[in-house]
């Protein structure tokens, strides 16, 4: 990991660990977005994971709903505790451990009550189509996007179309009169 | 040879709007072959069948396989130059002094073929039509998105035109409006619905499930047919 990747984590690592203690669901929101750019550029799978994990972290908080589940308190406190060891690994340089802290998080989910790991699921799931998206928009393209976060081509082409991106002006390379023109000759 | 190249986006773009079948009438009115990839295969045929979401979608282009709509080309030939070329594309674009990689190898595969056995590369995806039209605009996209200085590897953009020159793209909206111009939507006209509503439906069905086009180029396209 590059010394700017560890720092730009550190920095979302503490963000979030504030963010969830102030229960400020926009704060963690915007440092999924901060760190998108990141992850376009450098592409190092350590931050798209925490990309795909702060935005992830927003949705589920931001349903209070979910806190009535059973098995809340015990994502809560995992939640918190796998963030404070991957803080204070990264900070001593122990990358490993840092890795096994962000999946400490993950593997919870798969001990909470049925709807509430349902739910969660779904919201990473999401927040990894969503956090796609981003990428495709920032200029990767659909197919390296969905390499680099482990989704569908399908899915992740259905939600992009549904997103302004192809509104930019750069998205037109040639009229579509000539193309038509091109298209139409095919078939003479 | 005069065949068509489909990448994976258009071929969704197609499936989840039921456009498949408008393939089949268009096959009949065209001389060359309507090839995938072995890549582009894998990606609109074996990954959605494993899926509940798009299972039916998968079928139905299975069946364009059996009837031969969709012919595949799996020539190991295309192999090294894929890989060579993915790595010159994948190298164009540096900010911060590294490379950006922009492309994946089912992406490239499909241009690659449509180069090789001079055919027409049909993709809705948006990089890799840019990259060989209009690389400057990627760039630009890039540059803008990242709020970042991106620098152009002139060598790497000049190894990628030589590699890859003469390839026509043309995405699933101009292939639907063709057909449309064929007379292949004309039974969907009725009292309810005019030649315009259906060409605009059909075009913005594909550009709502992934058809890179712009809704500028859309009404391009219904001035240009000059549909009432």
């Amino acid at each position: 990991m590059n010394n700017e990747v560890k720092k730009e984590i550190i920095d979302v690592l503490k963000g979030s660990l504030d963010a969830i203690k102030k229960n400020d669901i926009k704060f963690l929101r915007d440092l999924s977005n901060k760190i998108i750019n990141s992850s376009s550029l450098f592409q190092d799978e350590d931050v798209i994971t925490m990309a795909v994990m702060t935005y992830s972290l927003s949705k589920i908080f931001e349903r209070t709903d979910y806190r009535k589940y059973p098995g809340w308190k015990l994502f809560f406190e995992t939640t918190n505790s796998s963030l404070n060891g991957a803080l204070f690994s990264l900070q001593n340089n122990d990358v490993t451990n840092f890795e096994k802290n962000i999946k400490n998080i993950l593997d919870v989910i798969d001990k909470l009550d049925n709807k509430l790991k349902k739910y969660i699921k779904e919201a990473i799931h999401d927040a990894q189509i969503a956090r796609g998206s981003r990428l495709y928009e920032h200029g990767l393209s659909l197919g390296r996007t969905a390499e680099l976060l482990g989704i569908d081509k399908w899915e992740l082409t259905e939600y992009i179309g549904k997103t302004g991106i192809s509104e930019v002006r750069e998205i037109s390379s040639i009229s579509v009169d000539k193309r038509l023109k091109f298209a139409r000759g095919l078939f003479k | 040879m005069n065949d068509l190249f489909f990448d994976t986006s258009s071929i969704i773009s197609l499936a989840t709007n039921n456009l498949l079948s408008v393939l089949e009438e268009l096959k009949k009115k065209f001389k060359g072959d309507f090839v995938i990839s072995d890549a582009v295969r894998k990606e609109s045929l074996d990954n959605p069948l494993n899926s509940k979401k798009y299972k039916l979608e998968a079928i139905m282009i299975s069946n364009l396989i059996k009837n031969n709509i969709f012919r595949i080309y799996d020539n190991v030939n295309s192999e090294s130059k894929t890989i060579k070329l993915l790595e010159i594309c994948n190298n164009i674009f540096v900010a911060h002094g590294k490379s950006i990689k922009i492309l994946d190898k089912a992406e490239v595969e499909a241009l690659v073929l449509a180069h090789l056995l001079q055919g027409t590369y049909i993709v809705d995806e948006r990089n890799i039509r840019l990259l060989v039209e209009d690389y400057k605009k990627l760039a630009m996209i890039l540059e803008r998105k990242l709020d970042t200085k991106i620098t152009i590897n002139n060598q790497n953009i000049k190894e990628f035109k030589s590699e890859i020159k003469d390839v026509n793209i043309i995405r699933s909206a101009e292939l639907m409006t063709i057909a449309f111009e064929m007379g292949l939507f004309n039974e969907y006209e009725n009292k309810y619905v005019n030649k315009k509503e259906i060409l605009d439906g059909i075009l913005w069905g594909l550009k709502l499930r992934g058809c890179a086009i712009s809704s500028e180029e859309i009404d391009e396209i219904l001035r240009i047919e000059r549909v009432k």
